[in-house]
């Protein structure tokens, strides 16, 4: 692989690896290193990627496994959840941001309040927009174990909403 | 768009049956203005779906990349300019030719022998030397099959 053929396949996939990064890490000083790790690693293993049959979700199983590492570090800065939170809205609608963040931040913590596997289910499934077969790949699951996983994350988070409704958003 | 619709999707939905289309059609739905009250309550949600997809990573990302990527870019073979290649070749040529030459000297024997008749029986023996290793060749491979034939009895009994 040359450079224009990284720039053209490996390069775009830098916005979908650092959500799927942030999903797990939270943080996105954390999650922009991961990124940037993936993208080197993949760079430096150039031969080894003519036999990978889909780039794509390689790049998305060493982003999930870099992200789980650095988790698990015993150097973790513990930031305060909620103004990263805030950073995200700001970065995605500055016009809008007062008005969407709140809610933003509500549905945003209840996805991550799931189990590990839930989360980068929907993360994966209802953001990501990917069929069953390809998140397998990528979690390096079953096909029915996405399904199950995905049916009790959604019945989660319709209850959360539902109960934070009857409350007021 | 239908309310029927819009509810069977839903059904569908939290089911886990939807397809990534009916998701889209969920989607696209949830982030206009008339929703009708009954499904307000998800509008949060698929409107955060939509959101969420468009979190992009620092631009200043993208260049460190490409910039650190810059020093391990080709191998270091192809770095080297060519005069360097080029009397490395040289060098490689000369070398071997010079240890071939070396290499025939010493292991060639050359033996002149006068007598017609010394020289003949010189050849005899050589060749006389020849076909018996020739044969102790066959006779091992004949042992061999032997053996074969007799462990595939074996196995068929």
């Amino acid at each position: 692989m040359n450079m224009k053929d990284f720039t053209h396949h490996i390069i775009p996939l830098k916005n979908k690896l650092f959500r799927f990064a942030l999903r797990i890490l939270g943080n996105i000083q954390e999650a922009e290193d991961v990124v940037q790790e993936v993208m080197i690693k993949t760079w430096e293993k150039n031969e080894e990627l003519y036999q990978v049959k889909n780039i794509e979700a390689w790049c998305m199983r060493m982003t999930k496994n870099l992200s789980i590492d650095k988790t698990r570090s015993k150097h973790r800065r513990t930031e305060n959840i909620d103004t990263q939170y805030n950073l995200n809205a700001a970065q995605i609608t500055p016009s809008k941001q007062t008005e969407l963040s709140d809610t933003f931040n509500t549905i945003n913590q209840i996805i991550n309040s799931l189990p590990e596997r839930q989360k980068l289910i929907i993360q994966l499934r209802d953001i990501e927009e990917k069929s069953y077969l390809e998140i397998a790949d990528i979690l390096n699951v079953d096909v029915n174990v996405v399904k199950v996983n995905l049916f009790r994350a959604r019945k989660k988070i319709r209850e959360k909403l539902i109960k934070i409704q009857s409350y007021g958003l | 768009m239908d309310y029927k619709m819009i509810e069977q999707l839903l059904n569908k939905y939290w089911n886990g049956e939807s397809s990534i289309q009916d998701e889209k059609i969920l989607k696209t739905y949830f982030s206009k203005q008339n929703i009708h009250p009954d499904f307000l309550k998800y509008k949060p949600l698929f409107q955060y779906y939509t959101l969420a997809k468009d979190i992009e990573i620092n631009d200043k990302i993208e260049r460190e990349i490409i910039h650190d990527l810059k020093p391990i870019k080709g191998s270091k073979i192809k770095k080297l300019k060519y005069w360097t290649r080029a009397s490395a070749a040289a060098i490689l040529l000369f070398f071997s030719v010079w240890s071939y030459q070396n290499y025939s000297m010493d292991t060639t024997k050359h033996i002149e022998i006068e007598n017609p008749e010394e020289a003949y029986a010189a050849t005899k023996e050589a060749l006389l030397l020849l076909s018996s290793k020739l044969n102790q060749g066959t006779d091992k491979a004949t042992k061999g099959i032997v053996k074969v034939q007799d462990v595939q009895q074996i196995i068929e009994n």
